[in-house]
């Protein structure tokens, strides 16, 4: 598949966001004894407009992506069939749920039943649009790397743990230090390392389909004599895209090491200076930038199997 | 009723006639224009509801061209339709033709990734998904001459590769063509139950090669440069 820039920056800025409403939400929820608004009333607040300030960007990139914007509004109108529209309606309603979020903040004591229950509503949103975000890919039969649950899987995780990374900064900037978040952080880098290996080892399998059970002239040899094309057409430009063998191994190397690698050995040292974590929190970024162009770039469309190509 | 087409693998002959008609006709239709991109220059690109590709099967002397013509399966359950969060693509209940309202679509390619069979197509001018529509502005035309409500394509074909009609009625030429052929629809696997159905290429004669019995000089004579080219 073509790896278009909006749709990449699109799915990782809003993952980090939503990712970091995720953990501004769980700080709330776990605090009991109330005394948290007097220390972490800046970072929480911080977080979350940072948070919503990248999902808005996330989906301002992805109308960046539609070929007609004006039509962009009816995305949402097929809630019951389509992720896409799912991811939309999701998307909006975490706009109010951030704002009521930051109100019970600022407005109520934390361990009050309010703010406790509009943060749980804001962590599920929050999953809920990722994982949306995710099946919009997973969905589809006709790209075999993507249709399974691996996909949302890596998409929640990676964008939980972009989110705890920059979390960790927020408080390590207000001074604060954060015991459970780095447990965390340490347990998604694994979780996201070991799902991750085991999505490319599920792509790595031989596929079933062929030039043969495409055409269903399936009784003798089939290989393709023309394409009857001159120049390229919108379905080679959308899902012809390749690349080699070398460059793609040589590509997952320095996403792992990006995005799992650089962030453990920034944190691995406690207590770890603010630089170093501003540091994990871009290696992360910048890994995932790779690793989202390879989750296009190395998927690939049936209808290739039409032009003598492997699918 | 659950209107499509029939493709006879065996007797196309790839001239890319269904793809230019189809052309002519849609491009001035309901969903027009089919808009191209340096049409006269290097690298002509445009929007097609139909592809021809030709395939070689087998093994000289036992191979066979078969060209290949492909536009949208009109689908039992479309992918394309599911996925479309506008409401943009639909199918309709009355004939199962799968169309896209051009004034919903906002060219968002998820239904094109949907697609096994490459036949939808975003137009880069209006920004809109485009595809076949069974030429619904064509085939229920009652100022046509009836032998006319057929579409483009079939209309044009040569070769009488390509045969419109009701799979819901048994005893159509399209049900019938199906029955009688063999008659199967593309990628099954994927559930989509596409409606369009391909007649495959029928089992040619192989051209055998006698070889001409020789007299005795002659037959000394082949020996004799085995011997040598040995």
């Amino acid at each position: 598949m073509h790896p278009a820039f909006s749709i990449i920056f699109f799915t990782i800025t809003s993952g980090l966001g939503y990712g970091l409403l995720f953990f501004s939400g769980l700080y709330v929820v776990l605090d009991r004894t109330g005394d948290i608004t007097e220390s972490l009333f800046s970072p929480l607040v911080v977080s979350s407009i940072i948070g919503l300030t990248l999902v808005a960007l996330g989906i301002l990139s992805s109308i960046l992506h539609l070929a007609n914007p004006k039509n962009a509004w009816r995305a949402f109108l097929r809630f019951r069939s389509s992720w896409l529209s799912r991811e939309g309606v999701f998307a909006l309603l975490t706009f109010p749920v951030v704002f009521a979020f930051i109100y019970t903040i600022i407005a109520t004591e934390t361990n009050s039943v309010t703010s406790k229950t509009t943060a749980i509503i804001l962590m599920i949103i929050s999953l809920l649009t990722v994982y949306s975000t995710g099946m919009i890919y997973a969905c589809l039969k006709t790209i075999r790397a993507w249709n399974s649950p691996l996909v949302p899987t890596n998409y929640v995780l990676l964008g939980l743990l972009s989110g705890a990374l920059t979390m960790f900064a927020i408080l390590n900037y207000y001074n604060q230090q954060s015991e459970l978040l780095l447990t965390l952080i340490m347990e998604l880098l694994c979780l996201a390392f070991i799902t991750k290996a085991i999505y490319y080892y599920f792509i790595g399998k031989p596929s079933e389909l062929s030039i043969k059970t495409a055409t269903g002239l399936s009784s003798r040899k089939v290989r393709l004599l023309h394409t009857g094309e001159s120049s390229k057409n919108f379905l080679m430009r959308e899902f012809g895209f390749d690349i080699s063998v070398k460059k793609m191994l040589l590509l997952r190397f320095c996403s792992i090491l990006l995005m799992v690698v650089m962030p453990t050995l920034c944190l691995i040292t406690q207590p770890a200076s603010f630089h170093f974590i501003l540091i994990a929190v871009i290696c992360n970024f910048f890994g995932l930038l790779l690793e989202r162009w390879l989750f296009f770039a190395e998927a690939k469309h049936v209808v290739n199997l039409y032009y003598g190509r492997e699918a | 009723m659950r209107l499509g087409l029939v493709i006879d693998l065996d007797t196309c002959v790839g001239c890319h006639a269904c793809a230019i008609s189809c052309k002519e006709w849609n491009t001035s239709g309901t969903t027009g224009s089919l808009s191209d991109q340096n049409p006269y220059e290097k690298d002509p690109t445009g929007v097609f509801f139909n592809r021809v590709r030709s395939y070689e099967i087998g093994d000289y002397p036992h191979n066979k061209t078969v060209n290949f013509p492909m536009s949208c399966m009109q689908c039992e359950d479309a992918a394309c339709v599911t996925v479309c969060p506008t409401g943009a693509s639909y199918k309709r209940k009355s004939d199962g033709i799968v169309l896209i309202d051009q004034d919903k679509c906002m060219g968002c390619n998820l239904c094109a990734w949907a697609c096994p069979y490459g036949s939808r197509e975003l137009d880069r001018e209006s920004g809109t998904m485009k595809k076949c529509t069974l030429c619904v502005d064509r085939i229920y035309d009652e100022s046509l001459p009836e032998i006319d409500r057929q579409p483009s394509c079939v209309m044009t074909c040569p070769s009488s590769a390509r045969h419109f009609g009701d799979f819901d009625d048994p005893n159509s030429n399209v049900s019938k063509l199906t029955r009688e052929r063999n008659g199967d629809g593309l990628m099954n696997e994927l559930g989509y139950n596409p409606t369009n159905q391909y007649l495959p290429p029928r089992l040619a004669n192989n051209i055998t090669i006698e070889k001409k019995k020789k007299n005795i000089v002659g037959q000394v004579k082949d020996w004799a440069n085995e011997l040598i080219s040995r």
